[in-house]
């Protein structure tokens, strides 16, 4: 057997053997690029399938909202306007009483409480007023009510959220400023608003802070991240013992109205 | 080195034997089927082996071996392409058509059919590759990790081998003994490969519990 009868053989098992490797080769790319394809699609379904779960939660959470607020304008509402003349008629028939004159005070106080609360959980009234004057007149309430100055700085143009973000981000504000209200010791508050690039809203207040990594998370600290992601908003608070305490609400890119 | 190759084919075979055993559990069509065609395959190794021995001719059993191993080859095929049963079984036929159109031509028992094995292992060759590209294109799994693509891979290099190996076989037998018979040892290397994968395949499956 001579070399040249040798290499017919030997060409073509070469060529077999280079062939079968750039077989498998290929067979490995293209089951890469598949496994790769089969992740993202996984990820994609993932994301779809939690944000089908958020949209659900945040619809029940507005049902609810407007059930109560339908419920605080038409039946508690109605019950304390007609204590309220009741206690008119007593007031026009009777001696005046200086301390009728308080229980009527407080009434017309828990009657406009009442009407404010109801109106502000009930979404279909953002269709008649922006964000911005809700929040404007929700802080000359708080500066009205509290010893507290509110101060509202409204950076460029806001965009509009849509009515069930709207009433959820609008109640986390009022959870955020009573919260400053109740233990903050604060004499001043900061709120900012700024659509520059996402909607961005801001409160701030000079209290007596807290130590971040101290303090055990519950209630608000908690709650308001959660209700924030419902809506497709990031919640930060930034707090140092003596230096106040700042919230902040940044809507998700993609979440926009 | 004749026998010795045959010796170390039936313990290849042997051994995917015995995976497949263990594989047996993973359950399926498919890992019937590919047993039943192993233990012809071990049958026929060990009948030609003591044939050969004996000193008689055992071309006629793998002329035969080679149109039942077609048919078990193709339901396998079947099992893993059930979209293209049709075309399966035209080249089923055309493989079967391919040997008896040889045997008539030559009409001699105890010469190997080499045209027809060569289409059959041509249109074997054809198959393996369509369902490892599948297999490549739909597993959403590691490939290497899949029993199927071992199994199949095994196949390809085997008959892939053949129909060069084979082909020079039937234009060298006249002018160079000694080389035919190097050439038949390459294809009997490729089957102890082939059988080692298929035994992997099995290995594979009985630890995944499953058949890909």
């Amino acid at each position: 057997m001579t070399f040249d009868q040798l290499a017919l053989p030997v060409i073509v098992a070469t060529i077999l053997l280079l062939l079968t490797f750039g077989f498998v080769g290929a067979l490995l790319v293209v089951n890469n690029t598949r496994r790769i394809r089969h992740r993202a699609e996984l990820a994609e379904a993932d994301l779809r399938r939690e944000r089908e779960v958020l949209s659900a939660e945040r619809e029940a959470t507005q049902q609810t909202l407007r059930e109560v607020g339908r419920e605080l304008h038409d039946n508690v509402g109605q019950l304390l306007t007609v204590a309220q003349m009741g206690l008119n008629t007593v007031m026009e028939t009777t001696v005046t009483d200086a301390r009728l004159e308080t229980v009527r005070d407080a009434l017309d106080n828990g009657i406009e409480e009442v009407r404010r609360l109801g109106h502000s959980l009930n979404s279909d009234l953002w269709e008649q007023r922006s964000f911005v004057d809700a929040i404007s007149a929700e802080a000359e309430r708080i500066e009205r009510v509290g010893r507290i100055t509110a101060h509202v700085l409204v950076k460029g143009e806001v965009p509009a959220l849509p009515p069930d973000a709207s009433t959820i981000l609008f109640r986390i504000f009022q959870e955020t400023v009573t919260n400053a209200l109740k233990h903050s010791g604060a004499d001043r508050l900061d709120i900012t608003l700024s659509g520059d690039p996402t909607f961005t809203l801001t409160i701030a207040d000079n209290g007596r802070g807290f130590d971040g990594e101290r303090t055990t998370a519950h209630g608000g600290l908690v709650n308001i991240p959660k209700r924030c992601a419902l809506i497709g908003f990031d919640a930060h608070c930034v707090s140092t013992p003596d230096h106040g305490c700042t919230w902040t609400f940044t809507q998700r890119s993609g979440h926009g109205a | 080195m004749a026998l010795l190759l045959s010796l170390s084919l039936i313990i290849a075979m042997l051994i995917a034997l015995i995976c497949w055993a263990g594989a047996r559990r993973a359950g399926g069509s498919f890992i019937k089927w590919s047993g039943a065609l192993l233990i012809c395959a071990l049958v026929v190794e060990v009948i030609a082996l003591v044939l050969r021995s004996c000193g008689l001719h055992n071309t006629l059993l793998y002329n035969i071996f080679t149109c039942i191993e077609l048919l078990f080859f193709l339901r396998l095929v079947k099992v893993m392409v059930p979209d293209r049963k049709r075309a399966v079984t035209m080249s089923g036929a055309v493989g079967l058509i391919a040997m008896a159109v040889n045997y008539v031509r030559y009409k001699e028992p105890d010469f190997l059919l080499t045209e027809g094995i060569i289409i059959v292992a041509a249109i074997m060759t054809g198959w393996s590759m369509v369902v490892l590209w599948r297999a490549a294109q739909h597993s959403e799994r590691p490939l290497i990790r899949t029993p199927s693509f071992w199994f199949y891979m095994g196949a390809m290099v085997y008959f892939g081998g053949i129909v060069p190996f084979v082909g020079m076989m039937f234009y060298l037998y006249q002018n160079d003994r000694h080389l035919t018979a190097l050439l038949y040892g390459i294809i009997n290397v490729l089957a102890v490969l082939r059988y080692l994968l298929t035994a992997w395949a099995y290995r594979l499956a009985r630890a995944q519990r499953m058949w890909e």
